[in-house]
């Protein structure tokens, strides 16, 4: 039986987090002698880490973060912002990409979350791999997957796994565009679009009892024995070199990227009721959706929309295809509105987005002045 | 010349890279490079991609930038070794041009050949023994279901 090194962590800085994760995978460049590495750990409450190429400060409120004294960096993985924690766990592999059979990266994707999801059904949660690469339980999202290939061939394969979350706290330093919302609304927003095991379980549930679990699925699905042991001084010291270098310089955590972030948003009236989109642009494709209204429960289908929105082109054809499918998974009709309404609202939104209507997240033009009078004059 | 295998429409007076799925194009000791058919539809829609502001000469196989789809994050290598004298701008600002125009505007780099004559070993040039590669690849992405039958 092939043996993996395992090591486990807490309450790790933003940059120490990050910068072992690359350590273990550049171990194989050094030398394919080395062990297949393992890693379990969560961040000191709190560290806000944005996606390889996003505009971190678009994403993250860095004056907030310094007053909260919540740590920040720029991962390897792409996709958006997250916060880690102490009840947010972070399993990290990181391996030779030889040392599995694989041709496509989806494969690592399903290969390296079966031990995951099987944790969550051990535990009594229904959770399944969502196409765009998160775990989720129904429509809620209760992990985060990544990964990242170096040009040497590694794999890092990178999940955050959330066992609670602090919505508020998060609020207070992610950036999401409702920002002008009341702290409620917020709070209800990201609450309909995310979950937690604790949640789920109804009951806490300590990273012990998650992390041993994890534990033995992955030594059962890949047939292998995971072998403690910690970091040596020695590492440590080239992990801190890591960090100077990458993850705690600001040419890395700031750095452009070539493709502009941009904005949109959109209000129609329908026969439900007022329905708000937002939507964040990375060039040509979407980044992310929210589909809002003030007279429905957020709905599953509507999560949906969003989910498999994500990361696909702005093209009206994509749009009216993504919203078709949708409908025609579920039952549209009792969300009290037409395709056509949530399809020319998101294009709307886009378009606006495309042609520099940029709102900013921190600032007055975010969501002008008085919502109810910018309401008045946007509905569509 | 451009044929047919299933509904991907594959270029057979390029040379290809079947390692990392790129077509090449060469002229006068310059290769101008772009993603296969294939890896533009498998890979997702592309969302970013950055190349390498550090230098412009790249050893055969060293990264000249990284992209990202659908969440992975992952390198160019370059095909041949040489200097790069030209960058897509238009796919800088688009990435999605990867996706939906792989031989046209959708071209990444050019390349100043510096071992042509050494390199050239590493790449398909044959149109039989380019089908059969590209039919093969098809077959393996069929079988695990990574594309539609």
């Amino acid at each position: 039986m092939e043996n993996w090194r395992y090591i486990e962590e807490h309450k790790v800085s933003a940059s120490y987090g990050l910068g072992v994760d690359e350590f273990l995978m550049d171990q194989h460049t050094s030398s394919s002698e080395n062990p297949i590495y393992l890693r379990l750990y969560t961040y000191k409450n709190y560290s806000a880490l944005s996606g390889r190429f996003q505009d971190l400060s678009a994403e993250i409120d860095i004056e907030q973060c310094n007053q909260e004294g919540f740590g920040y960096s720029r991962r390897l993985t792409g996709g958006g912002a997250i916060i880690m924690g102490e009840k947010q766990l972070g399993i990290c592999l990181a391996a030779p990409s030889s040392a599995f059979s694989w041709n496509h990266v989806r494969e690592l994707y399903e290969l390296f979350s079966t031990p995951i999801i099987q944790t969550l059904n051990e535990l009594g949660i229904n959770a399944s791999f969502r196409s765009k690469n998160d775990l989720e339980v129904g429509s809620k999202k209760i992990a985060g997957l990544g990964v990242y290939l170096s040009p040497e061939g590694n794999i890092q394969f990178h999940a955050s796994l959330l066992l609670d979350m602090d919505i508020p706290e998060m609020m207070k330093v992610l950036k999401i565009p409702i920002q002008k919302y009341s702290d409620k609304k917020k709070i209800l927003s990201v609450s309909q679009r995310l979950t937690t095991i604790s949640k789920e379980l109804v009951r806490e549930v300590s990273i012990a009892e998650v992390s041993d679990l994890i534990k033995k699925n992955f030594s059962k699905h890949f047939n292998i024995e995971l072998v403690e042991g910690a970091l040596t001084s020695e590492e440590k010291s080239k992990v801190k070199e890591i960090e100077l270098n990458r993850y705690l310089n600001d040419d890395w955590i700031f750095q452009n990227s070539p493709q502009a972030d941009m904005t949109g948003m959109s209000l129609k009236k329908t026969s439900a009721g007022l329905l708000r989109t937002y939507i964040g642009l990375k060039g040509n494709t979407i980044k992310s959706v929210l589909i809002t209204g003030d007279f429905f429960e957020q709905s599953e289908i509507l999560n949906q929309i969003e989910t498999n929105l994500k990361w696909s082109p702005l093209e009206l054809d994509n749009v009216e295809e993504v919203v078709r499918q949708v409908f025609d998974k579920t039952d549209g009709s009792n969300i009290g509105m037409e395709q056509e309404d949530i399809v020319s609202n998101i294009w709307r939104a886009g378009q606006r987005a495309m042609i520099g209507e940029k709102y900013t997240y921190n600032g007055s033009c975010y969501y002008p002045e008085g919502e109810k009078e910018e309401e008045k004059q946007e509905v569509g | 010349m451009t044929i047919e295998i299933n509904k991907y429409k594959l270029r057979t007076d390029l040379f290809y890279d079947p390692e990392n799925h790129y077509w090449i194009a060469i002229n006068k000791g310059v290769a101008k490079i772009g993603l296969s058919p294939l890896v533009q539809e498998t890979s997702g829609s592309f969302v970013a991609i950055q190349f390498n502001k550090e230098k412009d000469v790249f050893a055969r196989k060293e990264s000249i930038g990284s992209l990202e789809a659908e969440k992975h994050v992952s390198h160019m290598k370059a095909p041949l070794s040489g200097k790069v004298i030209a960058k897509n701008e238009a796919v800088i600002e688009n990435p999605r041009l990867l996706n939906t125009d792989s031989y046209g505007e959708g071209w990444l780099v050019e390349i100043e050949l510096s071992d042509e004559e050494n390199e050239m070993k590493y790449l398909l040039q044959d149109e039989e023994e380019i089908k059969i590669w590209f039919e093969n690849e098809i077959k393996k992405h069929e079988e695990k279901g990574w594309i539609a039958q």
